[in-house]
């Protein structure tokens, strides 16, 4: 029965964060602006520093659902630290990361998702895109789309879309690293 | 006098239908005469000079409508075999000259209809006799009767009427001699004593006049030759002899919209010609160019290119003939040759995408054109003009645009607010085309253009607050287009931004300076790439005392910024320094941290994020040796201590472990020293307020977390358990948010242990929890 649902469309969500424009880039890649237009995905969840007006307005267009936190460069006073949002039978906690030591770490992380008693925790701060399963929860990271500064050597700018359906959710990992690549990961939903 | 139009309309539309009854009543029962007797009645009403222009017009549909049944009546008469060189003669008796006149029409073109006679012969017979009316408007109307009934019975090529009936040569001349008659009569238009109210009534009948355009335009056999050689220079004859301003615009106007855009490409020399020199002063000539180069580039960009510009030079064409209105000494205001100017090269654009010389030369004929004129004529309009005329070149072409010598010469003609402008959609199409900024001229071009942007001009006008972040925030983003592979000319176009950035004042430099030190970053990461630097100007030592020096200026105003900036600033070093060569340079911003952090940072709940966040990039530091980093890590523990509460305290201390102990460093002894004080400052509080079992669970989570790598005394651990299980029924009591949260944290720490014993881990075996 649960496999007849899951055979369904689900839903859309955009990860995208640390975008830091105007301070560490001028814009999103070109590929990727292309690819990020308004009514393509029901939720967008970013995890901060977006870094000014403009670009947030923009994010605000392209869904009715978007779900924003604050990064260690935002400034504005109206957004969150933490949120958490229900869909479907999955609870996601939402949070820049910054607050955390050390900063991207899985364990100290997964500390955090079970106090906000969380499936799937997003996070960011780290600059670089990952998908962690520690114990019987998930860790998404969808790095910088814009691939500004972050401390490592190297920065790809990236992003995930994520398709929920009732007990999985599908991870599409897109990154620019001269082309634009799509990796494809899938979580279970496990209580 | 409105009411007295209307009532005057009102009794003639009444005598129309009642007459219009008649006539149709008598052609049923095929009462020829008396139906032409009604008919010439209702006819006469078009004799009145009481109506105003549009209400004649009015009037005239409803006759003209009714006219049609009549003419029906007449075709059916000669199928059953009445002559109609009998009607045609008949028709004549009726008294008046009016009715005479559209009966006589009326038959005449079912008589063409028969072929009995030569359809050119008719049509010149029915021209003739309608030059009896010279009274303008009711002239004009038989005109446009004439036009109407006759328009499907021409001898056209290909037509049924062409051979003995004429040709098309024929039908071009009796079309170009109505329209010549009508122009005259539109012309000599009376009307109202009120001069522009004259002129709108003139307006108001203008498509009568257009309609003979429009089929000249439908003749088949108008070709572009014929076209060329005899239908255009007749059309050109009766604009130019009339000397009215309003038929010149008019005409030319309907000539352009009726013919195809092939004609007027081939006969473009010929229409300019007369546009520019031949049209009266008052014709507004430019919305006659603006019009033709919409129409042009329109058609340019529909079809092909290569015939577009091989075929006839277009741009040459409009380029002598606006320069030509340019240099006389027409009356052709500043604002209009401005418009013009816009329109031109708005149109070289489309048409001449990335020809930048037609640009420069199109630049310079503005620029010759502005410096002759007086600084009061540059009105609000005006400088928007100017504005667009700097702007649309960016859009398509690349920034090379800016190296034209004529740029800097429109700019200064605007005032702050304008240049401000220009300013900014400057930095827009640059980000919104992804340029590269990778040339020195260019870098120097561009940052004049923008210095309204930059630093306060003299005559600077204050911005409102959102206005200026936006602008702001444009030019931080503009700097990260920089790049060469080249990095030393990469750097000296930076240090050409960085250079201005130093002239802003700090309210700009509260944008400007994180950007260009965050472009400082990226570069130094591809000089080490590069492996290390190649000139001396890009040398590590000086690159990072630079951005000591910018990070410097923002901590007077931007402390928390600067904190920030530092910390991101030791992560690049981190990337940068494998070899610890920077080790005191980086000791010293590390302590820039601290110090800031203690001195300058006041609000309490900051500072708690803050040290999470020195503490994390300490934690991933290799550039430091081991005696500078254990000061700086013990410095910034001892920052813990000192944080506000209690709680803040013991697990600011607890996450300081994470200094000594990670990729790069295995201090177990730090570490277990950072749990000694932890559970200590724990200790001191836990004895009011049991909820401060909290840091306890927190503390022992972090046990956990260092568990299999540090050792801890067993008692130690214990310990803390046995205080956890002794404090948290009480903390748990009241069921409130904080006993929520604890319940929360236990419940998984407690999972945790349980899991790690499944899986067998050595350590954990003797947990008692």
């Amino acid at each position: 029965m649960a496999d007849e649902y899951d055979e369904e469309f689900g839903e859309l969500g955009l990860v995208i964060g640390d975008f830091n424009i105007p301070s560490r880039a001028s814009e999103l890649p070109p590929q990727f602006k292309d690819l990020l237009v308004p009514n393509k995905v029901q939720y967008v969840f970013c995890t901060g520093n977006v870094g000014n007006r403009e670009t947030t307005d923009w994010l605000k267009t392209l869904s009715g659902n978007t779900h924003l936190v604050k990064g260690d460069f935002d400034e504005s006073k109206d957004i969150p630290e933490t949120k958490i949002i229900q869909i479907g039978s999955w609870k996601l906690a939402l949070v820049h990361g910054h607050q955390i030591v050390p900063a991207g770490d899985n364990e100290s992380l997964y500390t955090f998702l079970k106090e906000m008693e969380a499936d799937v925790l997003i996070t960011g701060y780290t600059g670089v895109a990952k998908v962690s399963t520690v114990e019987k929860k998930y860790i998404l990271n969808p790095g910088s789309v814009t691939g500004g500064f972050n401390g490592q050597q190297k920065s790809i700018p990236s992003f995930l879309i994520l398709e929920f359906k009732k007990e999985k959710i599908q991870v599409f990992i897109y990154t620019l690293d001269g082309d634009v690549k799509i990796d494809k990961q899938e979580l279970l939903l496990q209580k | 006098m409105e009411e007295d139009q209307e009532k005057y309309l009102e009794d003639a539309r009444k005598v129309v239908k009642e007459q219009a009854y008649f006539m149709r009543a008598s052609l049923e029962k095929a009462q020829l005469k008396d139906a032409l007797r009604y008919s010439s009645a209702m006819l006469s009403e078009l004799k009145t000079s009481l109506l105003s222009p549009r209400n004649y017009y009015i009037l005239f549909m409803q006759v003209f409508d009714e006219m049609r049944i009549l003419e029906n009546y007449f075709k059916e008469e000669y199928r059953r075999g009445r002559k109609m060189p009998d009607l045609y003669e008949s028709v004549q008796h009726a008294t008046y000259v009016i009715p005479r006149l559209y009966l006589l029409i009326t038959v005449g073109s079912v008589f063409i209809q028969t072929h009995e006679i030569g359809a050119k012969v008719i049509l010149l017979d029915l021209l003739e006799c309608i030059k009896a009316i010279q009274h303008p408007l009711r002239g004009l109307f038989i005109r446009y009767y004439f036009l109407k009934l006759c328009k499907d019975r021409l001898p056209d090529t290909g037509s049924e009427y062409e051979g003995t009936g004429g040709n098309i040569d024929d039908a071009i001349e009796i079309i170009i001699r109505n329209l010549s008659e009508m122009n005259k009569l539109w012309i000599r238009m009376q009307g109202s004593k009120d001069k522009s109210k004259r002129e709108r009534e003139r307006l108001d009948l203008k498509v009568t006049i257009g309609e003979n355009v429009t089929r000249l335009s439908n003749l088949e056999g108008v070709s572009l030759d014929t076209y060329k050689t005899k239908v255009l220079p007749k059309i050109i004859d009766i604009i130019t002899s009339s000397k009215d301003p309003i038929s010149q615009t008019y005409l030319m106007d309907c000539t352009i919209q009726a013919f195809p855009d092939e004609y007027h490409l081939q006969t473009l020399q010929e229409l300019l010609k007369v546009c520019t020199t031949q049209l009266e002063p008052t014709v507004d000539i430019k919305n006659i160019f603006i019009n033709l180069m919409g129409r042009l580039a329109d058609f340019a960009l529909n079809n092909d290119m290569g015939t577009f510009n091989s075929e006839v030079d277009i741009y040459s064409m409009f380029k002598q003939n606006i320069d030509k209105m340019l240099d006389s000494n027409s009356q052709i205001e500043f604002k209009n040759l401005l418009d013009l100017q816009v329109a031109f090269l708005n149109f070289t654009l489309r048409c001449y995408p990335s020809n930048s010389e037609y640009v420069n030369d199109i630049l310079k004929s503005c620029c010759r054109l502005c410096e002759r004129q007086n600084e009061t004529d540059f009105t609000e309009e005006c400088q928007k003009n100017i504005v667009k005329f700097l702007a649309m070149p960016l859009d398509t072409m690349s920034l090379s645009i800016l190296t034209m010598n004529e740029y800097p010469n429109l700019m200064k003609h605007l005032p702050f607010q304008k240049r401000r402008q220009v300013a900014i959609k400057i930095c827009q199409a640059v980000i919104n085309l992804n340029q590269v900024i990778d040339d020195l001229k260019i870098t120097g071009e561009l940052l004049k253009f923008i210095q309204p942007l930059l630093i306060t001009q003299n005559d600077y006008v204050e911005i409102p607050e959102n206005e200026f972040e936006e602008e702001q925030q444009l030019v931080a983003r503009t700097v990260h287009l920089v790049q060469n592979a080249d990095l030393a000319i990469h750097n000296t176009i930076l240090q050409q931004f960085i250079a201005r950035f130093q002239q802003g004042e700090i309210n700009r430099q509260k944008y400007t300076y994180p950007a260009a030190i965050f472009a400082l970053f990226r570069l130094l990461q591809l000089i080490a790439t590069q492996g290390g630097p190649q000139t001396q100007e890009t040398s590590y030592n000086l690159l990072f005392e630079q951005i000591r020096g910018l990070i410097d200026v923002l901590q007077g105003h931007f402390p928390e910024l600067a904190l920030k900036l530092n910390l991101n600033f030791l992560l690049c070093i981190n990337t940068v320094d494998q070899a610890k060569e920077f080790d005191e340079f980086s000791y010293d911003i590390g302590t820039q941290v601290i110090t800031i952090f203690q001195d300058e940072i006041g609000d309490s709940n900051v500072k708690v994020v803050l040290l999470n966040q020195i503490m994390s990039t300490f934690a991933k530091l290799n550039c430091i040796s081991g005696e500078n980093f254990d000061t700086l890590a013990g410095n910034a523990t001892q920052q813990a201590a000192k944080l506000l509460k209690k709680n803040e305290q013991a697990i600011g201390v607890m996450n300081a472990a994470h200094m000594f102990f990670n990729e790069n460093i295995k201090n177990a002894q730090r570490v277990q020293e950072c749990f000694k004080k932890a559970i200590k400052i724990a200790n001191q509080s836990i004895g009011n307020n049991p909820k401060f079992v909290y840091v306890f669970i927190q503390i022992l989570n972090k046990y956990f977390y260092f568990f299999e790598q540090v050792e801890f005394k067993e008692a130690e651990i214990q310990e803390v358990i046995k205080i956890i299980n002794e404090k948290l029924p009480k903390a748990l009591q009241d069921n409130d948010e904080q006993s929520k949260k604890i319940k929360i944290l236990w419940t998984a720490t407690q999972e945790l242990v349980k899991e790690r014993k499944r899986r067998s881990i050595q350590a954990y075996q003797q947990i008692n929890i």
